[in-house]
């Protein structure tokens, strides 16, 4: 534990926080305000509202997927099935919704999400398999079975609800998805704390032999934490599908590496056990600001995928330090 | 004399802790030097420094009276210092010869390996053991004292001429116990020095030659066993001369059903044929060496082995245990022997550690929501029935000591209103003075009508406990000891008793 | 763990022995077994599968999947696995034919191979030196080298025009074996013989099996580790000369799924996940029959998705495989008294 508080602090009267240790531990925040005031500085039009909803637009569909994947995560697995899932069922959606109804339409998506993630959870707790393997061919599936249904075409979605969940806003300038982003936050971090499924969440990422030995329902936690996933990925299908007025099978390709970049660059551990929440959310909105500059400044596309990946490494480069430092104690 | 190794003023400062502080240390050839301790008086963090794993703060290391210091463990290992330790350092999936001669391989032409000088040498080494098994069997099937002696085999091929060995005794049976000493002794007569950290004064005082005792990171002193007694050696562990308080307690009331019955309980591959029960308000010991099915049988009883035969009943009901959940649902709870691997959830706190296996009864929110007024209570009443040191329900439970995260443990299992406990190892790696409030904790939820079974490799402890106590030999029930049997030397002899017979019929 | 017998002064089971002799030899022989049963199906099934042509094109498809396969066993052999072999493939396949336009044929196909390996033992570095697991880095190495095939082409294509003799890396064919097959055999004797022969394939299965021990036994575990990952990143490298050879135009968008395809053939070829052994043959032979199964369904016809969809689910019933190995092994040991 540091003690370092400095002599400008003491003199300003400041209460006894410890910068080091807030800087540590919202890292992420921190990092967001700086990039945000840095690119607000240098490039007008990024100060602009438009852009700002883009942003925000942008944010919510790796945030909505990095809240359940956080989840996931602090259980001790990984979901790399997700940009199959989220093609699958945006193109569910997508042709269901001229037959029944776009409300229905999303109930299906919805429910198809949460049963494919179960089964994800099915196949890693009962045929044993590690889940970052399983996933990745639960992926390939999830592709394949979304070529199929959409027989390898672009399926348009064009109502006027989904105009409304893509492109509108609530409160004068919040997107909708952003506003729904902000309510799944709000329920998975009640969740995390205040159930006994987050508590067992933690448990199991923690030590799942200790968690089977106490009595815990280890493959029924993680089960759930699977369906979770595909829940919440699900939910961003939906808007992505809206915001595109149309759905394929390939529409999210690189999704489970952004929203896993976010959720670590967010400061959850890989290890599971502990999760930061709100972290994932500044994560998104950090990610988001970063592919949006990007494009601002006429940076090639070919470049997110460098930028992503370099961002995943250096987070766990950073996390990996970070832990090493404590373990010295 | 000279000595062979030479510690002065060896200090270790970890951040915020001093784990040794000025430690004095001399080692002579062909003596078994015993290093004894409670856990945290700094054994392991020396043997760590002397084999290289750890460098040291301050101080300096002779080695045969040359000025040493080592960088990585590969550095003491060339120096002639070979560590056998509780963990095997074994890679399951090689042959003995490949992990006799690991990152030391014998090479050939070509670096390619040397597969004919490699079978010889093992060979060579493995009959001077008296080791029957061949060695190009992948190690992922022998048996725990097997293993051992294959770590022995490799110590030996590096030609060292220290070797240290932490608990070494601990996951073996008698015979192999004694297989142990015999080789120490061989090592003695070679002019080896042996460096033998224990817990087990009995087997200190048969097989060495001096001791030192390790308090707080500090030398306490270095006595020739010849001067001292048991009795000695503990106060110099504890600071202070140890009160041993008589096991008195009244006879349970003679309940009407038992709380536990097992019926010819056949657990395949580890047990065969159990019987016995257990009533509410009796401590059952259960004794037996490492491989008689001890653990085996209260893990098929918490329903994390399956039963290939026989019944179990509770409360006088058949019961079929599957899994932990339904164990507890039917009012059983098992302390793992384990707790860092089986037990203690690192990440969460010390509170939760304690009701993490509080039942869900009760109406549907309290289910999923947790309740902090509830499990404040329950918390606090666990914690001071069994006094846990605790800065607070908050902190961490990697932060409290080894005998505080038992007691944590054991509180667990209260929180789960089970009324029978089955309690694995209950002191182990816990310091003399919790371990005694552990023992008198056991008597009391006796008392409070807890039927509970201690499984227990520490004899004098099943001694000092148990009301009855069941004898497992190989899988089998040698005896169930009604309270007038239960002494040392009858527990010890039933527990290795079939094997004897056995030997004599070859 | 019990074993009553050997406390009889160290006689392992030797039911247990025998029985694990069995199932290593069953291990290599079943994928055996089963490929020649599907060539037998596939010729029956599929009209042309068993012309000289065809199949001599399946063993070229197998052979540039074996080839990143075999890399990926070792790296499953050290415990850890390359998500960005596909990426590398790309990579090394567009250095390969951009330096074509302008190099000899040697001086390419080194410069692809020492690509890499470059890339290769960054990846170990980056999983040892900042203990990051393997898994992770490699997704993000995944990405970050996708993305600079990617902008090095422009997305664009490149074609191999000024040494079209490059070709018969892919066509030729020695005493009627094609070319690439030969490769992927010396490729498999030369990492057989390191595996199993040398100090460093033993490291290599000892840091997978029980790294702790390893790392006691003065292993230098960061070492032996980033040379394993150099080692997958020449034989992706490899795997990528023989696409380029094979399509004489690359672009960034090759070997997607590649790290899939090695992934589901090491683990069909009986390397099992949880590290410290790697089964070679087993790999090569799983090759083959992936490319025999997708020919089948190329001749019927089927489309391409569906073979996706295949190989996700082979990975999967390959990995279960793996579990029920793992489970009845874990009995049979129980199987005493």
């Amino acid at each position: 534990m540091n003690e370092t508080r400095t002599n400008l602090q003491k003199s300003a009267g400041l209460p006894d926080v410890n910068v080091l240790d807030f800087l540590t531990k919202y890292f992420i925040q921190s990092l967001l305000v700086v990039a945000a005031l840095g690119l607000g500085a240098v490039n007008p039009y990024f100060r602009t509202a438009t852009n700002a909803e883009n942003v925000l637009l942008q944010a919510s569909f790796s945030g909505i997927g990095a809240a359940g994947m956080t989840l996931l995560i602090v259980s001790g697995a990984f979901d790399l099935s997700v940009a199959g899932l989220l093609g699958l069922c945006g193109v569910i959606l997508a042709k269901l919704a001229p037959d029944i109804g776009v409300t229905l339409a999303i109930v299906a998506a919805l429910v198809t999400g949460f049963v494919l993630g179960l089964v994800n959870g099915v196949v890693v707790t009962k045929l044993q398999i590690p889940p970052f393997i399983a996933t990745l061919g639960m992926m390939n599936i999830y592709v394949a079975l979304a070529f199929i249904a959409s027989a390898g075409q672009v399926i348009p979605a064009s109502d006027v609800t989904f105009q409304f969940l893509g492109t509108g806003t609530l409160f004068g300038v919040l997107p909708v998805p952003f506003v729904v982003m902000i309510l799944i936050y709000v329920i998975c971090r009640g969740i995390l704390s205040r159930t006994k499924l987050g508590r067992y969440l933690r448990a199991v990422g923690s030590n799942e032999i200790a968690a089977r030995t106490a009595g815990i329902p280890v493959d029924r936690v993680r089960i759930i934490a699977f369906g979770i996933v595909g829940g919440c990925t699900a939910l961003a299908a939906t808007f992505l599908t809206a915001e595109l007025s149309s759905a394929n099978a390939i529409m999210a390709t690189g999704y489970e590496l952004t929203v896993i970049a976010v959720v670590v660059i967010g400061g959850t551990s890989l290890k599971g056990g502990k999760g930061a929440l709100f972290g994932s959310f500044a994560g998104a909105l950090f990610f988001a600001m970063i592919s949006n500059a990007l494009n601002i400044f006429g940076v090639g596309a070919y470049w997110q995928y460098v930028v992503t990946g370099l961002f995943l490494i250096s987070a766990l480069a950073v996390q990996a330090l970070r832990s090493s430092f404590q373990t010295a104690e | 004399m000279e000595p062979i190794l030479k510690l002065a003023g060896i200090s270790k400062q970890f951040p915020g802790v001093r784990a040794l502080d000025n430690v004095d240390f001399v080692l002579y050839p062909g003596e078994v030097h015993a290093l004894m301790g409670e856990n945290g008086a700094g054994k392991s963090t020396l043997i760590n420094i002397i084999s290289g794993l750890l460098p040291h703060s301050s101080g300096k290391i002779y080695l045969s009276g040359r000025e040493v210091s080592f960088g990585k463990s590969s550095e003491a290992q060339k120096a002639g210092i070979s560590t056998i330790s509780q963990e095997f350092n074994l890679v399951p999936g090689l042959t003995v010869a490949e992990n006799i001669f690991l990152g030391r391989e014998p090479t050939g032409r070509g670096g390619l390996l040397n597969w004919p000088e490699i079978k010889r040498r093992a060979g060579q080494i493995l009959s001077e053991l008296g080791f029957k098994v061949p060695e190009n069997r992948r190690v992922e099937y022998l048996s725990v004292g097997d293993r051992q002696l294959v770590e022995i085999a490799k110590a030996l091929s590096l030609e060292f001429r220290i070797i240290m060995m932490d608990e070494p005794t601990a996951a073996l049976s008698g015979t192999e116990a004694g297989r142990l000493f015999e080789i120490v002794r061989k090592l003695k007569l070679r002019n080896i020095a042996v460096l033998y950290v224990s817990h087990r004064l009995g087997e200190v005082f048969r097989i060495a030659d001096r001791v030192t005792v390790l308090r707080d990171g500090r030398t306490v002193d270095t006595r020739p066993l010849a001067e001292v007694s048991e009795d000695d050696v503990v106060t110099m562990m504890l600071g202070r001369a140890l009160k041993r308080e008589a096991a008195v307690h009244t006879a349970p009331a003679p309940a009407e059903k038992p709380a536990l019955a097992v019926t010819e309980l056949g657990v395949s591959g580890f047990l065969s044929n159990v019987s016995f029960s257990i009533r509410f308000g009796e401590v059952m010991g259960c004794a037996g060496l490492v491989g008689s099915g001890r653990y085996e049988l209260t893990q098929a009883l918490f329903g994390l082995l399956p039963i290939s035969h026989g019944h179990i009943e509770v409360n006088g009901k058949a019961a079929s245990l599957r899994s932990p959940i339904e164990a507890i649902r039917r009012g059983i709870y098992m302390l793992p022997e384990d707790r860092k691997v089986e037990g203690i959830l690192p990440d969460l706190t010390v509170l939760e550690n304690v009701v993490i296996s509080a039942r869900d009864t009760g109406p549907a929110t309290s289910r999923f929501l947790i309740s902090a007024a509830d499990e404040g209570k329950q918390y606090e009443s666990v914690r001071a029935s069994l006094d846990i040191r605790a800065t607070s329900p908050a902190q961490g439970i990697t932060k409290l000591s080894g005998g505080n995260q038992q007691k944590v443990m054991i509180g667990r299992a209260l929180v789960s209103n089970s009324r029978i406990l089955l309690l694995n190892e209950p002191t182990r790696g816990v310091d003399i003075k919790t371990k005694l409030e552990i023992h008198s904790a056991i008597r009391r939820l006796a008392g409070q009508g807890y039927a509970v079974m201690v499984s227990s490799s520490d004899v004098p402890e099943l001694v000092s406990v148990s009301d009855r106590c069941l004898v497992l030999s190989a899988g089998r029930t040698a005896r169930l000891l009604s309270k007038e049997q239960i002494n040392e030397d009858n527990i010890t002899a039933l527990a290795i008793g079939t094997r004897i017979s056995k030997n004599l019929n070859d | 763990m019990t074993n009553h017998d050997s406390e009889q002064g160290g006689q392992a089971v030797p039911r247990l022995d025998a029985l694990a002799h069995f199932m290593g030899v069953f291990e290599s022989l079943g994928v055996l077994v089963l490929l020649v049963a599907l060539v037998c199906a596939a010729s029956i099934i599929a009209p042309g599968f068993s012309t000289y042509t065809n199949i001599t094109n399946t063993i070229i498809m197998a052979s540039i999947t074996a080839a990143a396969g075999l890399g990926m066993t070792f790296a499953i052999a050290v415990g850890g696995f390359d998500l960005s072999v596909g990426s590398v493939q790309a990579l090394t396949a567009i250095v390969a034919a951009s330096l074509l336009g302008v190099a000899s044929v040697p001086i390419a196909i080194i410069a692809a191979l020492l690509t890499g390996l470059v890339l290769g033992l960054l990846n170990g570095v980056i999983i040892t030196k900042l203990k990051i697991p393997a898994f992770v880095v490699t997704f993000g190495m995944m990405s970050i080298v996708r993305g600079v095939a990617l902008l090095v082409t422009q997305g664009q294509s490149v074609m191999i025009t000024k040494h079209p003799d490059f070709a018969t890396l892919n066509n030729g064919k020695v005493l009627g074996v094609p070319v690439p097959f030969i490769i992927v055999l010396i490729v498999l004797a030369a990492l057989y013989l390191i595996l199993h022969h040398t100090p460093f394939g033993r490291h290599t299965c000892a840091i997978g099996g029980n790294r702790a021990a390893a790392i006691a036994s003065g292993i230098n575990v960061d070492r032996v580790t980033i040379l394993v990952f150099g080692l997958v990143g020449v034989t992706a490298a490899i795997s990528g000369v023989m696409l380029s050879s094979q399509l004489m135009i690359v672009d960034g968008t090759l070997g997607t799924g590649l790290e899939l395809q090695a992934i589901a053939i090491s683990v069909l070829g009986g390397t099992s996940l949880s590290g410290g052994n790697g089964n070679l043959v087993g790999t090569l032979l799983a090759a083959v029959l992936l490319a025999t199964i997708a020919s089948a369904l190329n001749i019927l016809k089927v489309a391409a998705f569906y073979q996706y969809l295949f190989v996700g689910v082979l990975l999967i019933f390959a990995l279960s495989i793996d579990t029920v190995r793992r489970i009845i092994l874990a009995k049979v040991m129980l199987r005493r008294i």
